[in-house]
């Protein structure tokens, strides 16, 4: 396997590479942790337990480094925060306590700001915001229940979906600089 | 015994085995089910890897929501259930946070006090009622079957949020899979993802990662997967003729929900457990 993403010298002191702000706006999101990153002595140990880092453009370890030294290009426009199962296990083995899974959280929201996203998020989340439901639940699924002697589908509150969305504007993060592809 | 139940968006849209089985099981150990009304979707980790302050607002809704009634909140699927107590592990260790996503709840006059307590399905089995109370109930023990048992990972992590059984070696499910008769068996990939999450992102990195259970379970002799989570079902039971198509390979690997199981060992009619919407179908019954 080749991994072939450097730091350079050069990059960690071209301001046009390095937002001094990005730490700010990445930690300032709830829940974020910026006081378990300082703790990072890339040890590897969430690269080496990512089940898929292999598949990644940019290793879990380098990317906590990368965020240490605010290259916010790099790390919004990689493959990996989206590639991320969610797992757990590199939070959970990090003998630092870094909050790795939850950070690439943050770096998402970070992304989609800046209208970085995948498709499917887009879809998702618009499905969400017409129905209240990830996925409807059709007539055919209410003969299925029907049919084993469930009760009818509680409706979802569509209205209470939208003052939310709404009132934070989530929406807007897709009309504006649309690039999900 | 009393509980709100809240299914989310996936189990009555795809899943209907899964609401199936554990109401049957529900009612044969006196567990009663309230439904959650006017619920909205929990967000899962689509939202939160949009917009986290929505995602808490969704949890902290659905939340609010049921801290009107004096009951626990019961949830089958890992997706809702983590992000059910991964909102309230967050809300209630930040105040201030609380106080700005209860600004935000005010739109649909609801507030979020952190009274409610969140669990899965089978920690109301496990820990609620126990193993001696439903070993017990059972009738029909499935001696010999030997079952691949998948926890799916946000049953179980991160442990400090889940807080139900060990991140890495739980023991939970085979326990609970032992008072059937059914035999929890060893097999490679056991504890790695499903694949799930990636599904609508990497389609081909998904299935691959699916595979490895299919191969793994296979040559463990596994009869059947064991699952809590209507996700991983969705990667191990409706995927799996898709990736035999895919790799040209056999598996045909039924995926029972732990609540089929159990509800067979229990005696119920496997026709009120919804077998018949198993996509593998299961034909050991």
């Amino acid at each position: 396997m080749v991994r072939n993403v450097e730091i350079t010298t050069n990059e960690i002191f071209d301001l046009d590479a390095t937002d001094l702000k990005f730490k700010d706006k990445l930690f300032k999101l709830p829940d974020i942790d910026i006081k378990s990153l300082k703790y990072c002595f890339q040890c590897t140990t969430c690269t080496a337990s990512c089940p898929i880092s292999n598949a990644f453009d940019l290793m879990p370890h380098q990317i906590m480094q990368m965020i240490s030294l605010s290259l916010i290009n790099k790390v919004i426009n990689c493959n990996a925060i989206w590639l991320c199962l969610t797992c757990y296990i590199c939070q959970e083995r990090c003998p630092q306590n870094v909050k790795i899974t939850d950070i690439f959280f943050g770096l998402k929201n970070i992304a989609t700001s800046h209208g970085l996203y995948p498709k499917s998020i887009k879809l998702f989340t618009a499905a969400i915001y017409e129905n209240g439901r990830a996925i409807e639940v059709t007539d055919f699924q209410e003969e299925e229940r029907e049919d084993l002697g469930l009760p009818e589908v509680s409706p979802f509150d569509k209205n209470a979906i939208k003052k939310i969305f709404n009132k934070i504007g989530i929406m807007k993060l897709f009309k504006s600089n649309d690039k999900g592809d | 015994m009393r509980y709100l139940y809240y299914t989310g968006c996936t189990i009555p849209a795809r899943m209907n085995n899964y609401d199936a089985s554990a109401r049957q099981v529900a009612k044969a150990l006196n567990i009663e089910l309230i439904e959650l009304q006017n619920a909205v979707c929990c967000g899962t980790v689509n939202i939160k890897s949009v917009d986290i302050k929505t995602w808490l607002s969704l949890g902290a809704y659905n939340l609010a929501l049921a801290e009107k009634d004096d009951m626990d909140l019961v949830t089958l699927c890992n997706g809702c259930f983590s992000t059910l107590k991964d909102s309230k592990h967050i809300l209630d260790s930040k105040s201030n946070l609380k106080n700005e996503i209860n600004e935000i709840l005010s739109e649909t006059n609801l507030i979020y006090n952190g009274t409610i307590k969140v669990k899965h399905f089978i920690e109301v089995l496990y820990t609620d009622l126990g193993i001696d109370f439903i070993k017990n109930k059972i009738v029909n023990p499935l001696d010999n079957l030997k079952v691949a048992i998948h926890y799916g990972c946000h049953a179980i992590r991160p442990s400090d949020v889940a807080n139900l059984d060990d991140p890495e070696n739980p023991k939970i499910l085979e326990n609970l899979t032992r008072i059937t008769g059914a035999k929890p068996i060893e097999w490679r990939f056991k504890d790695q993802c499903c694949g799930g999450p990636i599904l609508g992102i990497n389609e081909d990195l998904s299935l691959k990662m699916v595979r490895n259970k299919f191969i793994g379970a296979k040559e463990a002799g596994a009869d059947c997967f064991i699952t809590i989570c209507p996700f991983c079902a969705v990667q191990l039971d409706v995927m799996q003729m898709k990736v035999e198509q895919k790799y040209n390979e056999k598996y045909e690997i039924p995926v029972l929900y732990y609540t089929q199981l159990l509800g067979l060992a229990l005696g119920i009619n496997p026709e009120l457990l919804g077998f018949d919407l198993n996509r593998v179908p299961v034909n050991f019954i």
